[in-house]
């Protein structure tokens, strides 16, 4: 049984913004980290999925070589790190030298130190780093050089999934909101769906996990639970809601935020803390300062919704200017980390 | 389906299908390549006579002489001039373009007379026409892969469409800078410890998977195997499949070497 080693799969290409001198680089990313990989797919380049749980053996590294070579990539970006990863940068290392650069981008932050994994990436990328074997380290948080110095003092910029006009707002029930998030601390679940549940505003709540316990202290009648969904049935998914509710604790840059902004959806998150988008209206609009309180995220939620019903279409303005600003950016900081 | 392999087997290698007739090359003048050979002149690149004398008994082996016994011995046993040359591949051309291979023909005048290409790894047209994008006029009076063998050193441009030699060189660093070629070095390594030629191409995986005997994987590709829907790598059935069918044509494509 071969290993898993999935190149250019459709789903990490159909979506990939397209823009040019990115051709001769190779994305690598784990199959099951989906925020990760959805961050890989939308960005321009060759993709490879591989497996943390699977491992790599000879044949799977050999392939890779393959690609490497007959692709000309001159630029290797791990996108987030793991064991099998760091094993595969010092073969492509060793195979290749100098032809091939290596980088490694991170997702995390350090709000998530709490699981000591991520600590011992960071220590094994700063070895990497330290021997000349690693190129250049980045990440998607702002400000990550603060946790770690030896970080690209930028910040990278993640692309939202390119989608065509046909997908924007076709669908979408009023009164729908939708919330992707996993039942955990960091993750904030039971302040959105209390949030959600007293906005007026909404009539039907979807989400992919159930806050346990919470229908004995409330009635959960606005809620349904849906499945986990991924690619063009979450984007649809999402183009049918009015709003999605990603008010986390500790994030980096959510890429349901840009998916459910790319189907013309509005997406409520923490404060991202972008320079290049101080200014941005729409996540003024979208971002909400308090984020333990279901009152504070109820009112932005109102905000939101009042300003998408209104006929003169300013809410879908500006997320396309934002979207179109964002993915120009995106490229730019990728291309200046990248040396392209 | 004996016939439709054929085309694909040309079509792997790159060639356009020979007309019915054999050009008419250069004659060769097979006794004053022997007389040469005597005198210790022969300059015939497709010629080793190391090479060919290993392929003998001891007591069998020339000092002198090892052209001539190739031409009226050697090469009606089988045995080879050079390690490029493949003598069934230059035979099946031959009959392609309706030579009379009866008694008395003899493949190794057949190339060099018709510039036909040795093996399936070697394109006469993509070389000659790699030559010309390099500025370097194609010889004349001789076939390609004499050239190729003599000089491929001095321009090192592409002579197939599934020898990447960047990557061939990957795998064997000994031979980047070097004047040895690569194709010729390929043939030389015993069949089993080849490095492989084409990034796509897993050669173990391919010999494990679809036991080729003796014959060189990639060469079984490209002959046969390709039409039989073998796959180069553990991979390709699922990397096709994203982006269009496995056939014969799309796997022979999915291989190829892609420009810079």
């Amino acid at each position: 049984m071969a290993k898993i080693c999935e190149f250019n799969t459709t789903r990490d290409c159909q979506f990939a913004q397209g823009f040019d001198g990115f051709e001769r680089v190779l994305h690598i990313f784990n199959t099951d980290w989906h925020g990760v990989r959805a961050a890989s797919a939308y960005a321009p380049g060759q993709k490879l999925a591989i497996s943390e749980r699977d491992g790599l053996d000879g044949e799977a590294i050999r392939h890779v070589f393959g690609i490497i070579s007959k692709y000309r990539i001159n630029r290797v970006v791990f996108q987030a790190y793991s064991h099998v990863a760091a094993n595969l940068c010092e073969s492509i290392h060793r195979q290749f030298g100098r032809e091939v650069q290596i980088y490694v981008i991170t997702h995390v932050t350090s709000t998530q130190f709490e699981n000591h994994f991520e600590m011992e990436m960071q220590a094994l990328l700063l070895q990497q780093l330290g021997k000349g074997i690693i190129k250049r380290l980045g990440s998607v948080k702002p400000r990550f050089n603060e946790v770690i110095p030896a970080y690209w003092p930028n910040t990278i910029l993640n692309f939202s999934p390119k989608i065509g006009k046909l997908a924007a707002r076709m669908s979408t029930v009023e009164g729908t909101a939708f919330v992707p998030i996993e039942n955990s601390w960091r993750k904030n679940l039971y302040t959105n769906m209390l949030a959600v549940q007293n906005c007026e505003k909404i009539a039907s709540v979807f989400a992919v996990n159930f806050p346990t316990g919470l229908e004995k202290i409330r009635t959960m009648d606005k809620l349904s639970l849906t499945s986990f969904k991924r690619g063009v049935d979450l984007l649809g998914f999402m183009a049918s809601m009015e709003v999605l509710m990603n008010v986390t604790l500790a994030e980096c840059q959510p890429m349901t935020q840009l998916e459910s902004f790319a189907v013309g959806t509005p997406c409520l998150t923490a404060p991202l803390r972008m320079v290049e988008f101080e200014d941005d209206p729409l996540l003024e609009l979208v971002e909400v300062e308090a984020l333990d309180s279901p009152y504070f995220l109820t009112g932005a939620l109102d905000r939101v919704i009042t300003i998408g019903r209104q006929p003169d279409g300013e809410l879908q303005e500006m997320i396309a200017g934002h979207l179109e600003r964002r993915n120009l950016l995106a490229a730019l900081s990728y291309a200046e980390f990248l040396s392209l | 389906m004996v016939s439709n392999l054929a085309g694909l087997a040309r079509k792997a290698h790159g060639d356009k299908p020979m007309k019915k007739k054999p050009k008419t090359g250069t004659k060769v003048d097979v006794d004053a390549l022997i007389k040469a050979d005597r005198a210790g002149a022969l300059d015939l690149p497709l010629f080793d006579e190391n090479y060919y004398n290993q392929q003998l008994p001891q007591f069998a082996q020339q000092e002198a002489g090892a052209f001539e016994h190739f031409i009226t011995v050697g090469e009606k046993l089988g045995l080879r001039p050079h390690p490029v040359f493949d003598r069934g591949y230059v035979l099946e051309q031959a009959l392609e373009a309706g030579a009379d291979t009866g008694e008395g023909f003899s493949p190794f005048v057949f190339l060099l007379e018709n510039d036909i290409s040795p093996n399936r790894l070697f394109s006469v047209e993509l070389y000659r026409a790699a030559l010309k994008e390099a500025g370097v006029k194609p010889p004349g009076g001789q076939a390609m892969i004499v050239h190729f063998l003599g000089s491929w050193a001095k321009h090192r441009v592409a002579f197939s469409p599934y020898f990447d030699v960047h990557f061939y060189e990957l795998n064997n660093p000994h031979l980047v800078n070097s004047a040895t070629n690569p194709l010729d070095h390929y043939f030389r390594v015993p069949r089993t410890e080849r490095s492989d030629a084409n990034p796509m191409f897993h050669a173990g995986y391919y010999a494990q998977t679809y036991q080729p005997g003796d014959v060189d994987p990639l060469v079984d590709f490209l002959h046969k195997g390709c039409g039989q829907l073998n796959l180069p790598n553990p991979y390709a059935a699922q990397e096709l499949l994203s982006a269009a069918f496995v056939t014969p044509e799309n796997l022979l494509q999915y291989i190829e070497i892609r420009g810079e």
